[in-house]
């Protein structure tokens, strides 16, 4: 029989085994069901919009910068306010938000899209030059075709973002911003929102670029009349909700690192200023985690090494947290470019002779906006009259610091263009030189990844230590650090 | 061709079984020839044999390696049964199986594939394959874990490690069926290992075994007449063993100074017997504190109500063994039974194996059953049928955790005070300061009283009671897996057979994982929340294999081919979902009661492949050999335009001995033999995976919580390169085999290179691209290296002999030639050790494989150290500290056996070579509790006293400048600076060990004498394992055991077993 059989049998079960389709096919079998291959915008702009909300706050890129300019103290092992080296990784924000607001730039047909992930982008890169100096900006972002892409020289960066910014401010119009949780989609706000990220950038100049006719004041000038954000109705107040917590609250949800320093409640006592009372929030109020309304005005001294903080902490349960409770709610919004900001920042421009208009009365109306944004009464006639208050570059400096209270990048940007507040460096610092960071350094992952241009930008560095790599070097804007 | 076999004028059948005379147990290989013929076959996995024979033939010959030739007469029935004995010669040929079930002798075999038998891989129990097999195998790196990491694989490296990430296991075979691991195993039902090292030798089994496979085959019934029916019952106690070095100076907290506690209105009652005494900082959890030299003081329970030690003082005293006195006596039960028949047509096994493990961490255990079902019958003539059914299930408690800051070694290691009475601890577990809310060790100091929040005072700080936090977090894990085989073989003659194979490998897990309301409400920074996560998952792998199977033997030459497909199929669900930010009602542990949305997550695999593959071996003369495999794939997880990969080997083998004179005398046995294998691989960074979704990449998650209504995205942050294909790994090997005085010693030698090129990894780039990395092909390993392996009795007389077996492999280079020129990147960072201050894990071209690099001290030309102004060190950003791979690898085995009944094991296993970096002892010297923070300085004094008298760190090297320095630093400062300042040279180790493994005496129970007639045999056996680390660089971790490939980061500490084995066969 059966040989026959048996031989086509196993020819059957062999081809059947193999064959059917062609062996290569596998149709859709490697395609994940939960993903999308195409970007959706409106995702891509809410997400960088929350995301936002942490480079002026808890981020390393603030909370650092809120440490040196001390409006906060760490309280149980600090590290930051001793300025141990600050050797910052900015990667993760490339390929992160910086990316994100890209990837809408490039696969969007929006324009209004486009020019709030443009806007958004600039005030990022602001964000991280402030902190490192040079970085690179001209060649980023350009995708896998500039894997080493050039460190820019930080004027560079801040002409870039000054046009950048101002162009993207031209284009929005009819229409809304898909995606915008912040301002409800409104092109108007996000005009306001851009004309002011370009006054604060540009005042920042203010040093380094005073004249009136140089590109700072020119890129001031056009952004102040094209209207700015001058109300509180109008701040970019990034909105949490009760699955995406305010970072404040998140600082506090379990350990308590950081504390008020006493930096502010001793400048905030010496003004009798009103914003005393939203500032600081006690340790041992109740409803500390969850809104509670107890002051605290027992600031965290400054630059205490780990030994005095833990002892002053246990011997003063009443010490501050950052903000009041009911102020860092976990749905409470961050705000991350305010009225008072605004304002204070016109009235320098204003002051310098950038503009023509009342810089004391856009001074008083800036702080009026200030303490209206922290619920407290508006000042009194006899607040604005003291002597660290009344109209003066020097008390311009302070207040724009106090409008700024806790936004770290902020505080640390007009401490080191002003020299104002006055501050002592940390008592217990752990560095050689004692001097108060002026900026963070470079990783060891960039010299592993884009060497070649971190040592030349690393050439470039003035300051302290001209040609290394320190945080006792200054920035390019940073005058008074050369 | 097929047809061939019809040549012969055959009249007669015969068919019969061939058994060893030693043990009665039927022998498999067995050569089956009609001498002056050539007609030959030979006997199949349960010793019998069919073979037809001309009319003309009177007698059958049997050979075997290492057994007498026989030579029986063909009587006047078809059956012929033999019986061999075994010669005088020593060692025995083994049979080596690959890829598809496929044997062939040693002989014939021309890779260096080791086999470990059940006796040599058991000579003491262990309860996993991977420990069992070290140092027994040349070229194998077993990365051990701590016994106390219940459930946790093991891995082991074969010749070496590849690829580019932190490396790639070897691929387990059981029966034909590929597992992702082996840990599953019941070793009792495991009758011998095939190790394949890599390419050449693995090259059938395709992309999967290009890292090498090791192959399991368990045992059959066999045919010796009755039931037979074994079990083995087997007990081993484990206790820690290496912990690391710690100081026994200075006390709990971060003031080196005592308080003095006053009493004040508001405080509670029970305080006022403290009023006046003094106190340490309970709330740091760092060890700088006071010096302990018995003063009196207020321990951290005093402060706590309702316990004989309220507002009772105690001594400020060392507690030495704190840590170790924490971790329970685990006990591993170990036992099973087999029940074996076999007959004419047919042979069944049953298996049963139960594991009880209790943890060293109380509240710990492990519980797993395996079943083993091997089945064979033959339906007729030409049809057989064989299962082979294997069911594991395990549960698990408490999930170990070693990572930073973990609630045990996590805790001892980096953060603790050293005057913890572990004792009291272990007492107060049941502490509660209100309902449900838990003493802690690390409270509050008493200025934090607040009457209206006890908890801010009493609430664990950082920590909980180790006991309590054990009690309060409940993992469990579940999981249940199902794999085998069913089988149908078509005999259609003697040469020429079809096998249909269908393969299953189902597993399902369930994981639930409950953070306890009292851990919420009993701390005040541990930030834990009540919580509830649970996790399922259901993967299924399915094979449908054919092979079709031809041996024969043609005057001088034998021809043994295979051809066969295989068609996979792998479906992979997983589901989860978790609370977040706490419970709406306390104590209420479901999903449905999370505080915020929960989060939920849902995961979809699919993977196929399908093979054509085909083996061909050719003899001639029993003398040489060529072997050569082809094996093409396609699959799924390929970009379609190129998804096909061409896997071959081919190899040579002679055995020149035959062709002495000398053959029986000094020379026995003489063979050198060559290899060549390629294997381009699939894209899976796993055995698990051949890279599912990696292709084409760039997907945009949808995650499932809306942000303030609104869909939130994040853009991919790996570009996908469209040509992505997987890697090619190349081996070639050079092997000699000798043995000498009768087969009395044997030596193997092998030397081999290797190279993987292509490897389809993320090339880091720098993220200001806007890409972190790329997912492309690029790099270029070569290694090279030698093993050999030598085994013989030094000494042999009547009643005692002594074996002994060495292995010893040399990685003469595994080097990294190429990172990518045409990215221009030259290195990338594989992996830190949870802190990027500590040495971490990089790829650099020209550099050995695996790299440990990271911020370290800045030296100058001559290596010393550049220090600042106050004499601390200098960061520099990229100091490379030494690769991770071992270069020396090996053990030694000694059997003893003395009047048969005795024998006495012991084998070492060892390592030379190689780093790691310890993230605890990083922190344990920032905490204060490392021994190095508390020792004496040049002066003879402590290093903790003031510089101004006489104390410090004598810190010494040149300045900025170059001008030398040599001056004091304090020594808390001299800690803290070098952790935050990166500068952690010092955490670096050596893996370097020699290791007493396993050591065991057993004695045969003479039943027979003893006149038990129900039990056929009876061995008892006292066991150790782990028993003694003879040399180790690092003292305080066990650097055979390390948790990660960069380092330890919190591991728990190994552990020293000692037990029983006791097997009985019915």
């Amino acid at each position: 029989m059966k040989k026959i059989h048996i031989y086509s049998l196993t020819t059957l079960l062999l081809l059947g085994a193999v064959s059917c389709k062609k062996p290569s096919d596998f149709g859709t079998t490697n395609l994940d069901p939960t993903a999308v291959t195409a970007p959706v915008t409106s995702a891509l702009i809410a997400n960088v919009e929350k995301n936002l909300a942490n480079y002026v706050s808890t981020s390393t890129y603030a909370i650092n910068g809120a440490a040196y300019s001390q409006y906060l103290s760490e309280t149980q092992y600090p590290g930051t306010s001793l300025y141990n080296l600050p050797q910052v990784d900015f990667a993760g924000q490339y390929s992160g938000n910086l990316y994100d607001c890209q990837n809408v730039i490039n696969t969007s047909t929006d324009k209004n899209a486009i020019a709030a992930a443009t806007i958004m982008q600039q005030y990022i890169f602001w964000v991280l030059t402030d902190d490192f100096g040079d970085i690179p900006y001209s060649q980023a972002l350009a995708g896998i075709k500039a894997i080493t892409p050039a460190y820019d020289k930080q004027e560079d960066i801040y002409k870039g973002i000054l046009s950048k910014t101002a162009a993207a401010v031209a284009s929005l119009g009819g229409g809304s911003v898909p995606g915008d949780v912040v301002y409800g989609g409104s092109t108007d706000k996000w005009k306001k929102f851009g004309n002011s990220l370009i006054i604060l950038a540009s005042t920042q100049l203010s040093k380094v670029k005073p004249g009136a006719s140089d590109y700072a004041a020119a890129a001031f000038k056009t952004a102040v009349a094209g209207g700015y954000i001058a109300d509180n109705s109008d701040n970019f107040a990034v909105p949490f909700t009760a699955d995406y917590h305010n970072p404040w609250y998140g600082l506090y949800d379990g350990r308590y690192d950081w504390g008020e320093s006493n930096t502010v409640t001793n400048t905030t006592a010496a003004l009798n200023d009103g914003r005393t009372v939203p500032f600081g929030g006690a340790y041992n109020d109740p409803a500390k985690g969850s809104g509670g309304t107890i002051t605290s005005a027992i600031g965290v001294p400054y630059g205490l090494g780990r030994t005095d903080a833990n002892n002053f902490i246990n011997a003063n349960p009443g010490w501050a947290y950052v903000m009041r409770a009911d102020k860092r709610k976990f749905d409470s919004p961050v705000i991350v470019t305010s009225a008072a900001e605004v304002l204070l920042a016109v009235t320098e421009g204003m002051n310098i002779g950038w503009t023509a208009g009342d810089a004391a009365g856009t001074y008083k109306t800036g702080i009026t906006k200030s303490f209206e944004q922290w619920g407290v009464d508006a000042p009194s006639a006899s607040y604005f009259a003291q002597g660290g208050v009344a109209f003066s570059a020097k008390n311009l400096a302070i207040q724009q610091w106090l409008a700024a209270y806790p936004d770290g990048h902020m505080g640390w940007d007009i401490w080191r263009k002003t020299g104002f507040p006055v501050l002592v460096p940390a008592v217990g610092h752990s560095n050689t030189s004692g001097l108060i960071v002026r900026r963070f350094v470079y990783t060891s992952a960039e010299a592993q990844t884009n060497g070649v241009n971190l040592k030349a930008a690393i050439a470039r560095e003035t300051g302290k230590a001209p040609g290394t790599d320190s945080p006792d070097n200054a920035v390019w804007w940073d005058v008074l650090g050369q | 061709m097929f047809c061939a076999t019809q040549a012969f004028a055959q009249n007669r059948t015969i068919t019969g079984t061939v058994t060893s005379k030693d043990d009665g147990f039927p022998l498999p290989g067995v050569s089956v020839t009609v001498p002056g013929t050539q007609v030959g076959t030979v006997t199949n996995d349960y010793g019998k044999f069919t073979i037809k024979v001309p009319a003309s033939a009177k007698s059958l010959a049997f050979t075997f390696v290492g057994y007498n030739r026989l030579v029986a007469t063909i009587g006047a029935t078809d059956i012929v049964n033999a019986t061999l004995e075994t010669n005088a010669k020593e060692l025995k040929e083994v049979v080596v199986t690959s890829g598809y079930g496929i044997k062939q002798t040693a002989r014939s075999n021309s890779n260096s594939a080791q086999v470990v038998t059940a006796t040599e891989l058991n000579t003491v129990r262990q309860p996993n394959i991977n420990n069992a097999l070290a140092g027994k195998v040349a070229g194998i790196q077993v990365r051990s874990q701590s016994a106390a990491a219940l459930g946790r694989n093991t891995e082991v490296r074969l010749r070496g490690a590849s690829g580019f990430g932190t490396g790639q296991g070897a691929l387990y075979v059981v029966d034909g069926t590929i597992l992702p691991n082996a840990d599953d195993l019941n070793l009792d039902d495991v009758e011998s290992v095939t190790v394949l090292q890599g390419a050449a030798a693995a090259a059938l089994l395709g992309s999967q075994g290009a890292n090498g496979a090791i192959v399991i085959t368990t045992s059959k019934a066999k045919k010796n007449g009755g039931l037979n029916i074994d079990l083995r019952l087997g007990a081993t106690w484990d206790k820690a063993y290496i912990l690391p070095n710690y100081q026994n100076t200075y006390g709990g907290g971060n003031n080196p100074n005592f308080e003095q506690y006053v009493w004040k209105q508001g405080d509670p009652d029970h305080w006022k017997a403290l009023s006046g005494k003094y106190y340490p900082d309970y709330s740091d959890d760092s060890s700088w504190g006071p010096k302990m030299s018995g003063q009196e003081y207020i321990p951290w329970y005093a402060w706590y109500a309702g316990t004989k030690y309220t507002g009772k003082t105690a001594s400020w005293v060392p507690q030495p063994n704190n840590a170790a006195e924490f971790f329970q006596t685990g006990v591993l039960t170990d036992n099973s039974l087999t029940f074996n028949k076999a007959g004419d047509d047919y042979s069944f096994k049953l298996s049963l194996g139960n594991v009880y493990q209790k943890g060293i961490i109380p509240t710990q255990d492990l519980r797993r059953n395996t079943l083993n079902l091997n089945y064979n019958y033959d339906l007729n003539k030409h049809l057989s049928l064989s299962a082979n059914i294997n069911y594991v299930n395990q549960k698990q408690h408490g999930v170990v955790e070693d990572g930073y800051a973990n609630q045990s070694s996590g805790s001892f290691n980096q953060w603790f005070h050293r005057d913890i009475d572990m004792g009291i601890m272990k007492e107060l577990q049941n502490l509660q300061y209100g309902p449900g809310q838990y003493a802690s060790w690390n409270h509050n100091d008493p200025a934090a009283w607040d009457p209206a929040n006890p908890t801010a005072f009493y609430g664990g700080n950082y920590w909980y009671n180790f006991y309590t936090y054990q009690k309060l977090i409940k993992d469990y894990y579940n999981r249940d897996r199902f794999y085998g085989n069913i089988a149908l073989t078509y005999k259609v003659n003697n040469d020429l057979n079809f096998k249909l194979t269908y393969r299953k490998q189902q597993n399902t897990t369930f994981t639930e994982n409950i953070e306890s309301t009292e851990l919420a409400i009993s701390q005040t920074q541990t930030g834990r929340k009540g919580g509830y996560y649970t996790y399922q998952s259901y993967s299924n792998r399915e094979n449908l294999e054919f092979l079709a199977t031809y041996n024969k033997k043609i005057r001088d030459f034998t021809v043994n081919a295979n051809f066969g497909t295989d068609k996979f199929n792998w479906t992979d669900k997983e589901n989860g979902a978790q609370t977040v930010n706490g419970l709406t009602i306390p104590y209420v542990y479901a999903i449905s009661n999370s505080a915020n949305t929960p989060s939920t997550y849902n995961t979809r695999i699919k993977e196929k492949y399908n093979a054509v593959l085909g083996h061909l071996s050719l003899g001639w003369k029993d003398m040489i050999f060529l072997d050569g495999s082809l094996r093409n794939d396609w699959f799924s997880t390929l970009p379609q335009k190129k998804n096909d990969v061409l896997s071959k080997s081919a190899g040579i083998s002679f055995v020149f001995s035959d062709l002495l004179k000398s053959q029986d005398k000094w020379l026995s046995y003489g063979k050198v033999r060559a290899t060549y294998g390629q294997i381009p691989k699939a894209l899976g960074t796993s055995n698990e995976t051949f890279g599912y979704g990696r292709y084409p990449g760039a997907a945009y998650n949808v995650p499932s919580l809306k942000y303030a209504g609104q869909l939130i995205m994040s853009a991919p942050d790996q570009n996908v390169d469209p040509d992505i294909h997987g890697s090619t790994v190349t081996q070639k090997e050079l092997g000699l085999d000798l043995r000498f005085l009768n087969d009395r010693i044997g030596i193997s030698g092998t030397y081999w290179t290797g190279s993987e090129t292509g490897i389809p990894a993320q090339v880091n780039v720098n993220s200001a691209s806007g890409f972190s990395s790329i997912l492309t092909n690029f790099g270029d390993v070569e290694k090279k290296g030698f093993d050999i392996t030598a085994n013989g009795y030094p000494i042999k007389v009547p009643n005692f002999s002594w074996n002994i077996s060495l292995t010893y492999s040399n990685l003469l280079q595994d080097k990294v030639v190429e990172i990518s020129n045409k990215y221009n990147v030259q290195q990338i960072i594989v992996a830190y050790n949870t802190f990027n201050q500590v040495p971490y894990l990089v790829q650099k071209a020209g550099y050995a494989w695996g790299q440990l690099f990271g911020t370290g001290i800045a030296r100058n030309a001559a290596g010393v150290p550049i220090l600042d102004a106050a004499g601390f060190y200098t960061q520099a950003k990229a100091v490379y500290f030494g690769s991770v791979l071992p270069k020396h690898t090996g053990g030694l085995q000694n059997t003893f056996t003395l009047f048969k009944d005795f024998a006495f094991n012991f084998n070492i296993d060892y390592q030379f070579g190689g780093k790691f970096s310890s993230l605890s002892n990083a922190w344990g010297a920032f905490s204060g509790l490392a021994k190095q923070t508390a020792v004496l300085n040049d002066k003879g004094n402590p290093i903790r006293d003031n510089v101004a008298d006489g104390g410090g760190v004598h810190q010494v090297g040149v300045d900025a400048n170059g001008k030398p320095v040599s001056m004091y630093v304090n020594a808390y400062d001299y800690f803290h600076n070098n952790f935050n300042n990166g500068t952690e040279d010092m955490f670096v180790y050596d893996l370097t060990f020699i290791k007493l493994r396993e050591a065991g005496i057993s004695y045969r129970i003479p039943v027979k004498k003893l006149g038990i007639s129900a039990i056929k045999n009876a061995t008892i056996q006292l066991q150790a394992h782990d028993l003694w680390l003879i040399y180790a660089k690092s003292k305080d971790y066990d650097p055979s055991q390390i948790s990660a490939v960069q380092g330890e980061s919190g591991q728990l500490p190994g552990t020293r077993g000692i037990g029983f084995n006791l097997r009985v066969g019915f």
